[in-house]
């Protein structure tokens, strides 16, 4: 087997791992955007606390998790359940180089907001073509 | 085979076609987070109190408009799209963006004035208090 292969196989093999807590997970709506020296990741993150929220950059893989605390309030009995709450979780592969110590992350309004600077090697050079 | 006179009685065979079509997509309407009534509403009660939740991630709160009226109570906004620099490549863009509007009614009259409304870490909390004067009234009753 081929190296690339045997590194798809073991990847497939990490996102078949559950999670030990019994609770629904959701993939959150999340939208990319890339500049020449960024990557911008923003993702729906309702109902959970900046304390709540784990973002790993791991063999290329981000990873973002967060937990939602949703507690029925005192006295109160549900009623209508027009959506759930529990973890959400994303993960991407990352194709270009991070600077990892410059990852920044912002949580506001339930939407989170990770930037992720590629280093000074992956940013492209633009090659001035000189006429002779 | 009875036929309906289709002069008289302004019978279709298309409308029940129609009516088949509209009953299938009802039906898989709601089906998955995307489709179905915007924003999903959580709903809780008490006694004399309703508490609605509703998940509304990067709706600001002066795009967020709430109305009651009655025992019908309305929620209406918008919500902003990103602000990107120019030269950006978008890779994904599953979060929506645009306005929303959602109705619903509740089992009695809601106090008007006692309504309140928070809105925290993208959670909009409704809280609706039921009206004096709806209140079921208790009778005493009198052992003569």
């Amino acid at each position: 087997m081929t190296e690339a292969k045997q590194d798809k196989l073991e990847r497939k093999k990490k996102q078949d791992i559950e999670l030990t807590q019994d609770q629904p997970v959701f993939s959150p709506a999340t939208d990319i955007y890339e500049k020449d020296d960024a990557i911008l990741v923003i993702c729906d993150m309702p109902g959970v606390s900046d304390s709540d929220i784990d973002i790993t950059l791991e063999n290329d893989v981000l990873s973002i998790i967060g937990r939602q605390h949703v507690d029925v309030p005192d006295g109160f009995k549900a009623v209508h359940q027009g959506y759930q709450s529990g973890i959400l979780r994303r993960a991407f592969t990352i194709t270009t180089a991070i600077d990892q110590d410059k990852i920044d992350a912002k949580l506001n309004n339930g939407v989170l907001h990770v930037v992720l600077p590629k280093t000074a090697a992956a940013t492209p050079k633009k090659i001035e073509v000189k006429t002779a | 085979m009875w036929w309906p006179d289709i002069r008289d009685e302004g019978w279709d065979p298309f409308d029940e076609m129609r009516r088949l079509q509209r009953e299938v997509n009802r039906l898989f309407n709601g089906y998955g987070p995307q489709t179905g009534e915007i924003p999903a509403l959580n709903v809780y009660s008490k006694e004399d109190d309703v508490m609605v939740t509703a998940e509304l991630p990067g709706v600001n709160a002066e795009k967020l408009d709430i109305s009651v009226q009655g025992n019908v109570c309305t929620i209406q906004g918008t919500k902003d799209a990103e602000d990107k620099a120019e030269d950006v490549v978008c890779h994904r863009l599953e979060r929506s963006s645009g306005s929303f509007s959602r109705s619903f009614r509740l089992p009695f009259e809601v106090q008007e004035d006692q309504v309140k409304a928070s809105l925290d870490k993208g959670i909009l909390t409704l809280h609706l208090p039921r009206a004096e004067a709806s209140k079921p009234k208790k009778i005493e009753i009198n052992a003569s």
